[in-house]
Formats: C-alpha cells, sequence, structure tokens
C-alpha cells in the first residue's frame, strides 16, 4: 500500500474512533493506540526505509502533520473532558434534586408556635387549658349569669349526660381556674380551640381557635396604656409590619371597661379584606372584672388586671388573605402544604 | 336598632349632621353597622339595650357625647276619674295599671303611622298603634286590655300546670307553673311581657281599657320565651330589663295621647331609689390616661349623673335612673374612658423583667411535629366530632369501647359525639386527600375526651396515618412508627393492637388493606397518648455514657422465614443467650414476601470487649445460634 494511502487511512481511522470516545478513559486508550511507542503513528515509520530519497521528505512532512494533528485532537478532547466534568456539577446543581419528602406543620400551629414566642418575649407563658369545662367556667365566673341574653352573645355546645358540662365557647373560660392554681402577679396567654353551636360559612366555623391573654398585678401596675401596648407590640411583630391599633368601646361581662380592637388595615381606602371600612375587629379586651377576680379569691382592693381574647383564624387569613375559614379543617393538603 | 334622623329630630335640638355622629358613635357608643343620609343601624348590646335602644334613649346617648341638646318630652295629662283596677300580685314584680275611661279606639294619626311605617309595622288602631310606637319611643313594651272583656281582679301570678292560654296570635300554648301569666277570673288574659290574649285584646269598639306598663324578671321571659318557642318584641326588651324609670315615664307619656278621654291615676309601687356610687378618683389611673378632676366631673354630669365629692377625691356618684347598666365603680370608668376618647390612650410598655414559663406540653409537641414531619406525614386539624357510624365502626373495630361524649345539640349529624381518637378525623382527611394524591402520610395532636363512670376524661393524642389506593408494604410504616419512637427515646412493643411502653398502655393501632369501596389499598395508623408518654418520660433517668469500643465489630447476617406467630424478642432473647457476650446488638437489615411467606434478614453484630475477634470463633458461635434458632418456628434460608 502507498504510504499516502496508508496515512490517509490512518486519519480516517482516528477520527471515526475519536467521535465514538465517551469516556476520558477510552481517550487514554485511544491515545495509546496511535501514539504510544510502537503505536499506529510510529509504526509509520517503517515506511521511511523503504522510500525513494526525494519522497523521504514528502513523507517526513506528511508525517510530522498526521502526529500533531493527532495530538491536537487527543489533547483537546482532553479539555473537553475535564471541562464536562466540571460543567456537569454545576448544571446538576442547576437543576431540581430528587427530594426527600418532608411533612408540613398545619399553618395555625406554625402561628401558634409564633404567637407564643412574641407572648414570651413580654413576659406571658403559654398554658394549656382544656376543651370541655364546667358552665361555671364559662358563664357563671365570667359575669354571665344564667338565663341572661347575655350568654346568647356565645351559642353554646352542651353535652348531654351532663347539664353542667359543656363545650367551652371562649379561652375566657380558663380565667378563673388559672387564677385559682397560681398567685399574681402573672401573665399568661391560653391558646386553644373553642366551639360554637353555629351554621358554617366562609366566616364561621363551629370550631376555631382563640389566644386569651391575661395579666393581673398590682392595681397601680395595670392600666389600658399597657394594654394598648401589648397590642401594638404583638401585632406588630405577628403581621410584620408597624400595627395602627385603635380600641372601640364594646361590652363583654367578664372586663369593664371594655373595648373593641381594631388594627388599621393595610389598604388605603379600603378593600376586601376590611370590608372598606379601613379598619379590621381584631380582638376583644377590657380590665378585668373584680368580680372575676373574686372568683378565684384575689384580693381586689390592691390587685387588678387585663385581659383580652382573640381569634387565631381570624389573624391568620388577615395575615395570608385567606378567603374561606373553612379550608383550616379541610384537611386539605392542596391548601396546608402552600404553607410548608 | 335603626334609627331614622327625622324621627330624632323629634328629640334633639340642633342641626344633626349624619356624617359627623355616626364618627362619633362609633368612637364613643356602639358599633355602627349600616349608614346613610336617611338612618344610622347600631348594634345595641345587652347592657345597653335597655336604656338605648329606643328612640328616647338614643337620643339622650346622643347628646351626651356631642353638643346637642335634648328637647323635653311632653309627659302634660290631668287624670279625670279616680277608678282603681282591682289588682292581687301574686308574685313581687315592678307592676303598674291605669284605667282609663270612654277612649274612642279608630284610625292611627298621619305621623303615628309613617313611623310605625319606617319599622315595618302595618297600623291597627289608634291604641294598638300607641303602644307599639312608645315601645319604639321609650323602650317600654306596653299592654292594653279591654276592661269590659276582664272579669276583675287581675292578677299577677305563675301559671297552673298544663293550664292553656290562646294569644292575640290565634295559637293555643299549654303553660307551666314556670310561666308568668296575667289573669282575671276566666284565666289568662295575657302571658307576662310576651304576648296578649285573644280574648281581651282591643278593638274599634273598646271602650274603656287598662294600661298595663312594668318591668317583668328578665330570667322568667327568657325562660318562657325558650320553652314555647314563641319570641316577640316585647319579649326581647323584658328578657334585657326594662328601667323602673322607664315604666313611670311610660306610664305619663301615653297618657298625654289620651288627654281626651277619662284618665284615672297611676296603680303602681314604689320605684327603688337610684343607686349611689361611691368613686375614688385614683382608680381612673387604670385606664392609662392623665385626665383633671374637673373634666372628670364635667364627663359625669354630660352623662347626666349626679356628682359630689364628698371628701378629697372621693365622689359620691348619683346614676340618672335609666341606665341601670351601671353598677360598680368600674363602669362608672368605662363611662369615663367612652366619653374622654378611646384614641387618646397613649401605649406604655410593660415592665420587662418578667419570668417566662411555658406548659412543658408545648416543647413536646414541637418535638412531635418535627420527627412526624421528617418522617413525611402532614399535618392536619379536623373536627373534634364524630357521628353515629363512625361510633358503630370504632366499636366494631375494637378501636373505642367506652362511652362517648354525646353532644346535647349538635349542628349535624356527623358531630354528634366528642371524638374519643384522632383516627376518624384523619381517616376523612385522608379520604378526601386520595381525591388527589395516591398515597398521603397524615397526622394531628388534639384532644379526645371520654367518659369515665361520670368524669369526663380529656386526653391530648398524637395520631398517624398512612392511606393509599394500592397495597402498601406494613414493614415500611412499621419503620416509620420505629423511627418515630427511637426519635422520643422510647422503648415500645406492639401487641393485640395496643401500644405498649414501661408495661402501660400508651397507644394503638389500627391496620387495614380494606376499610370501604373508596379505599381498597391500605390504611396503617397508630395513635399515641401522650399524656402517659410524659409519665414515663419524666421518670427516665440519664444513660450514662458506654466509651466508643476499642476492638472492631464483625457481623453474620441471618435469613429465615416465618412460620408461624413468633414475637420478635423470643427471637432476641435466644440470639443474645446463645451467642453469649460477644453479641453486641441484633439490627433489621431486610425483609420480603413470597407467596405471602414473610422472611427477614437479621444482622447480628459481634464483638468483645477485650480483644479482636476471629472470624472462626465468630463463626463458632454463628453457628451455635442458628442451632437453637432452628427449634423456632422458622425456616433458615442459606
Amino acid at each position: 500500500m502507498d504510504w499516502r494511502e496508508k496515512i490517509k487511512n490512518l486519519k480516517e481511522d482516528f477520527e471515526k474512533k475519536l467521535e465514538k470516545v465517551e469516556t476520558k478513559e477510552e481517550l487514554e486508550n485511544l491515545a495509546l493506540e496511535f501514539l504510544k511507542r510502537k503505536g499506529k503513528i510510529a509504526n509509520l515509520l517503517n515506511f521511511f526505509d523503504i522510500l525513494k530519497k526525494e519522497e523521504k521528505k514528502e513523507f517526513g512532512i506528511s508525517f510530522n502533520e498526521i502526529k500533531e494533528f493527532i495530538q491536537k485532537k487527543i489533547e483537546e478532547k482532553r479539555k473537553i473532558f475535564e471541562t464536562k466534568k466540571a460543567d456537569s456539577f454545576d448544571l446538576i446543581l442547576a437543576w431540581p434534586g430528587k427530594k426527600q419528602y418532608l411533612g408540613s406543620v398545619h399553618i395555625l400551629n406554625k402561628e401558634k408556635k409564633e404567637i407564643i414566642k412574641i407572648f414570651n418575649e413580654i413576659g406571658f407563658s403559654a398554658i394549656d387549658s382544656p376543651e370541655i369545662v364546667s358552665e361555671y367556667e364559662n358563664f357563671d365566673s365570667l359575669r354571665i349569669p344564667k338565663f341572661h341574653p347575655a350568654r346568647d352573645l356565645w351559642s353554646t355546645l352542651w353535652v348531654k349526660e351532663r347539664k353542667d358540662i359543656l363545650l367551652r365557647t371562649h379561652t375566657s373560660a380558663f380565667q378563673v381556674p388559672y387564677l385559682n392554681k397560681i398567685s399574681p402577679p402573672c401573665r399568661a396567654i391560653f391558646v386553644g380551640k373553642v366551639f360554637r353551636f353555629e351554621a358554617t360559612d366562609r366566616r364561621h366555623e363551629i370550631q376555631f381557635n382563640q389566644i386569651e391573654g391575661l395579666l393581673v398585678d398590682k392595681k397601680e401596675e395595670v392600666n389600658i396604656a399597657q394594654l394598648k401596648w401589648v397590642f401594638e407590640y404583638f401585632f406588630s411583630k405577628f403581621f410584620k409590619r408597624k400595627a395602627d391599633i385603635r380600641l372601640r368601646p364594646s361590652y363583654f361581662p367578664f372586663v369593664e371597661p371594655g373595648f373593641e380592637v381594631d388594627l388599621r388595615c393595610i389598604c388605603k381606602n379600603g378593600c376586601n379584606i376590611c370590608s372598606y371600612k379601613k379598619y379590621i375587629e381584631i380582638a376583644g379586651a377590657g380590665i378585668v372584672h373584680p368580680y372575676v377576680l373574686k372568683q378565684a379569691g384575689l384580693d381586689v382592693k390592691n390587685y387588678s388586671g387585663f385581659a383580652f381574647g382573640c381569634g387565631l383564624e381570624r389573624i391568620v387569613m388577615v395575615k395570608y388573605t385567606i378567603p374561606d375559614i373553612r379550608y383550616f379543617l379541610s384537611g386539605d393538603l392542596r391548601f396546608l402544604k402552600f404553607f410548608i | 336598632m335603626k334609627f331614622y334622623f327625622k324621627v330624632l329630630k323629634n328629640y334633639i335640638k340642633g342641626k344633626i349632621e349624619p356624617l359627623r355622629l355616626k364618627e362619633i358613635i362609633e368612637k364613643k357608643s356602639f358599633e355602627v353597622e349600616n349608614f346613610n343620609k336617611d338612618f344610622i343601624e347600631v348594634d345595641i348590646l345587652p347592657n345597653r339595650f335597655p336604656d338605648a335602644a329606643n328612640f328616647w334613649g338614643f337620643s339622650k346617648e346622643i347628646c351626651s357625647i356631642s353638643k346637642l341638646k335634648l328637647k323635653p318630652l311632653n309627659v302634660d295629662f290631668k287624670e279625670k276619674i279616680k277608678d282603681k283596677p282591682k289588682l292581687k300580685l301574686k308574685f313581687d314584680v315592678f307592676y303598674t295599671l291605669r284605667i282609663v275611661k270612654n277612649v274612642k279606639n279608630g284610625d292611627s294619626p298621619k305621623w303615628l303611622k309613617e313611623i310605625l311605617s319606617l319599622y315595618d309595622q302595618k297600623s291597627i288602631n289608634f291604641l294598638v298603634d300607641l303602644s307599639n310606637f312608645l315601645m319604639l319611643e321609650l323602650g317600654t313594651p306596653i299592654h292594653i286590655f279591654d276592661l269590659d272583656k276582664i272579669k276583675q281582679p287581675i292578677e299577677v301570678r305563675f301559671a297552673k300546670n298544663g293550664e292553656r292560654f290562646i294569644g292575640l296570635d290565634q295559637k293555643e300554648y299549654i303553660l307551666s307553673s314556670e310561666d308568668l301569666v296575667i289573669a282575671d277570673a276566666n284565666g289568662p288574659i295575657a302571658l307576662a311581657g310576651i304576648l296578649g290574649s285573644d280574648r281581651a285584646r282591643v278593638d274599634l269598639n273598646t271602650i274603656n281599657i287598662a294600661i298595663e306598663i312594668a318591668s317583668f324578671p328578665q330570667d322568667l321571659i327568657y325562660k318562657t320565651q325558650r320553652k314555647l318557642k314563641l319570641f316577640t318584641e316585647a319579649g326581647f326588651r323584658f328578657e334585657r330589663k326594662i328601667p323602673q324609670s322607664r315604666v313611670i315615664l311610660a306610664s305619663k307619656r301615653i297618657c298625654s295621647f289620651l288627654k281626651n278621654f277619662e284618665i284615672g291615676p297611676l296603680l303602681a309601687k314604689k320605684e327603688e331609689a337610684p343607686q349611689k356610687i361611691i368613686f375614688n378618683f385614683k382608680e381612673v389611673s387604670g385606664l392609662g390616661i392623665k385626665i383633671s378632676k374637673n373634666r372628670f366631673k364635667k364627663i359625669i354630669k354630660k352623662i347626666n349623673f349626679k356628682i359630689q365629692e364628698i371628701k378629697n377625691n372621693i365622689f359620691l356618684i348619683e346614676k340618672e335612673p335609666d341606665r341601670i347598666d351601671i353598677e360598680s365603680k368600674e363602669d362608672i370608668l368605662d363611662e369615663i374612658i367612652r366619653i374622654y376618647g378611646y384614641e387618646k390612650i397613649k401605649s406604655v410598655p410593660l415592665n420587662q423583667n418578667f419570668k417566662v414559663k411555658n406548659d412543658e406540653i408545648y416543647d413536646f409537641e414541637d418535638l412531635l411535629r418535627n420527627t412526624a414531619t421528617f418522617l413525611g406525614f402532614d399535618e392536619v386539624v379536623t373536627y373534634s366530632f364524630i357521628g353515629e357510624k363512625d361510633l358503630e365502626f370504632l366499636k366494631n373495630e375494637k378501636l373505642f369501647n367506652g362511652n362517648c361524649i354525646e353532644i346535647l345539640n349538635p349542628t349535624r349529624p356527623e358531630f354528634k359525639f366528642f371524638r374519643p381518637t384522632l383516627l376518624i378525623g384523619l381517616l376523612r382527611a385522608g379520604k378526601l386527600n386520595l381525591g388527589f394524591f395516591n398515597k398521603v402520610y397524615l397526622f394531628e395532636i388534639g384532644r379526645v375526651a371520654y367518659f369515665k363512670g361520670k368524669d369526663i376524661i380529656q386526653k391530648l393524642h398524637f395520631g398517624a396515618i398512612q392511606v393509599s389506593r394500592t397495597k402498601e408494604d406494613l414493614v415500611l410504616f412499621k419503620g416509620k412508627i420505629d423511627s418515630f419512637f427511637e426519635k422520643l427515646n422510647l422503648d415500645f412493643e406492639i401487641k393485640n393492637n395496643l401500644i405498649y411502653s414501661d408495661k402501660k398502655i400508651i397507644g394503638k393501632v389500627f391496620i387495614t388493606d380494606y376499610l370501604d369501596s373508596k379505599i381498597d389499598g391500605s390504611v396503617f395508623y397508630f395513635e399515641i397518648y401522650i399524656d402517659e408518654i410524659l409519665n414515663i418520660l419524666r421518670k427516665e433517668k440519664v444513660r450514662k455514657f458506654s466509651d466508643i469500643p476499642k476492638f472492631p465489630a464483625t457481623f453474620r447476617d441471618l435469613s429465615f422465614f416465618i412460620l408461624s406467630k413468633i414475637s420478635y424478642n423470643q427471637i432476641e432473647d435466644l440470639i443474645f443467650k446463645a451467642g453469649g457476650e460477644i453479641v453486641e446488638k441484633v439490627e433489621f437489615l431486610d425483609y420480603f414476601i413470597k407467596e405471602e411467606n414473610l422472611s427477614y434478614t437479621l444482622r447480628i453484630i459481634f464483638r468483645s470487649k477485650e480483644k479482636t475477634l476471629k472470624e472462626e470463633e465468630v463463626d463458632e458461635v454463628f453457628e451455635k445460634i442458628k442451632k437453637e434458632i432452628e427449634k423456632l418456628p422458622i425456616k433458615l434460608r442459606s
């Protein structure tokens, strides 16, 4: 065979093989096949001896060309492999990984934890409280007498077999039992479920959560200005914005004076969230009525307190603009997983 | 209650500016529900209903919070006859009665019809319309009897059990001894404070009348209305109490409209003297405002209370008699702050040094939540109620056999009982989510309750469920339970669907591969009792650190089919016993199921405390173990 043809074949052979190379190892094998001592390129030199003198120069040039060509191609490919490796890490990191499935905590419990944390910062401890309570705890101890329309402000679910037992309609039912257990001064919050005999719709549920705050201290240490501060502190932290608080006269039998607490909506001129009122009703509060403190045997000459109650679902709905309270109890993961 | 500005004008001097009025009412008095240029609708809560839910009282309220002035109410009339009705009060109640003779009943004047029509009330005849109007004007329900239809004496008494009463509405009511009635010799002529009778009603032929205005006890009216499911406007007002002062005022006011007729004297007990309250000015510190004594006195006068400083800073306050909601110094504080203005309160930080201690349950709940979510469970919160069918299911599956707490007035049949387990809610949530996912893992932390004898037991439970459309491998779920308890640092054992720890029952499991046509896949569930677990963990002692082993371990794997029910403890005990000191621990390695035969592979870890074990030594012990194990109902795989 003519040496020219031989070189041409060799080049084609190399290019074919190079194209098929997929790994670095294959590339190195290819390099050895052609470039090692006694490799395919070196073997070309066998022609040298049998060449005519005038051809020797031409052969020499061709030989160097092909050798350099192969060396260059191998080197190029090596570089590709090296950069390819680095590139693929980058790529993987930029792409989605295979995830470990993580469960999610219910949004109400996530917020509950946050709320407890905020109240802890200002001295309030979280205290656990029962859901099924006596009529006395829920009503009588809070100046809501039997056969009085004030009771109709809370529609009640009663226990059938025990006439004096009910599902608490508000967390205030724990005020007197708690005060009976401790001695003042105290600062506590009770967060938990309450129940109402009610038709359900977007804004009403038969079961929801309340946050109750109770502070009892020496009379001279207790006033509404501090209570207002507690609201400003809590709601600013909770909503992660400066909370503008407004108090408005209202009536709850167990506080006097008693008032509603409104939060300025984030809108400028009214929106859906505040029903175009610019303020959102967010809590009820007041100075604990001495009647209530007396139920726990406290000396009302020297002690006073303030209390407040606020719907957990309500403030979470405002915070995240959730349109329907029924989502919370739906168990629907399409809702719950939003808050992971 | 709705108030029309054109009506209020009859009671108030000066120009009413609706928008300004609305704003000040919101700030100082009541929540405004509706408002336009013609009317304002306010929510008057039970405490202020007696004095303010009427034209006169609302006008008075407006004048105490604004610069507007009240017009005097016309109460002019002259008594012309001396006739008094015969009255027997068998029950002590503030009750007034007055005879008016030779009345002419007929069509009502235009102004009266107009006002009633604003409140969607049809004009009936002058006397009926007048009493209806006075209820709106003064808040006092008034009842007018046709005197000629009554056989005196008139009695105020409790009904006899089973006594029948036919109301103005032509319906018959069967009464009991807790219902207060007004009666004559022939029986009830009115259900006190709620409904008049057909028999003694005034009509166009009526000539002589007896006008009843009273303040019936709230609780009696409350009970009777609910028992008979008969709710009237009068009843609504009596439940909220009628001030005696208003009864007297109304008895005069009505006569001013009956001047042309022969008015008799009022039969009434003496009004209670208005209550006086001693008020220490220092109490205003609780309001968190700085207010001068002068300002304070002005506010008290503005709401028509009398005030007198009897000692330095000690005041005697005589309330306006209509304000029966005012009972104590706290109520006075409430008046001061609302009139002064809540918006003037500037917040003051609480003293920051206060020791905080949350109940221990909150940390533990965190641990449960972190562990469950890490194991891939999503938290739900479900209704605390179950229905009849759910309870039946629980009993059939032997998941609960105690006494459930039944709700007297459930809102729906599926909410008939308070839940004794978290299973039902989790199953419901699981089924719901199968509409969108093939398999879900859910958990809940919540209270359950049931009867124990007569006592109600309330416990906090944790429940976790796997619900799937297809048959699933229980061994994987058991692995989650194992990991869960490992994180709680608690040894446990499951026997007969109950979870035990420290020899106590601390939970239960429920496993099925067919629940209903909707879940023909599998349901795996476990529930644990948090209080019991906390009790065990509280007793927990510090586990001393045993040093990192000095010599290397080696292991052998043991694979076998289980031929009949055999406890894991039995195998483990046997391995330790047969293997002796050098068996360090036994671990689960793998499992498979072949034609319903269950095969496990356990890994036995060998280690000596004194030396590096030789392979031959381990082999020897391993053979010994195998020999012993083969005595159990298992088949070793090679």
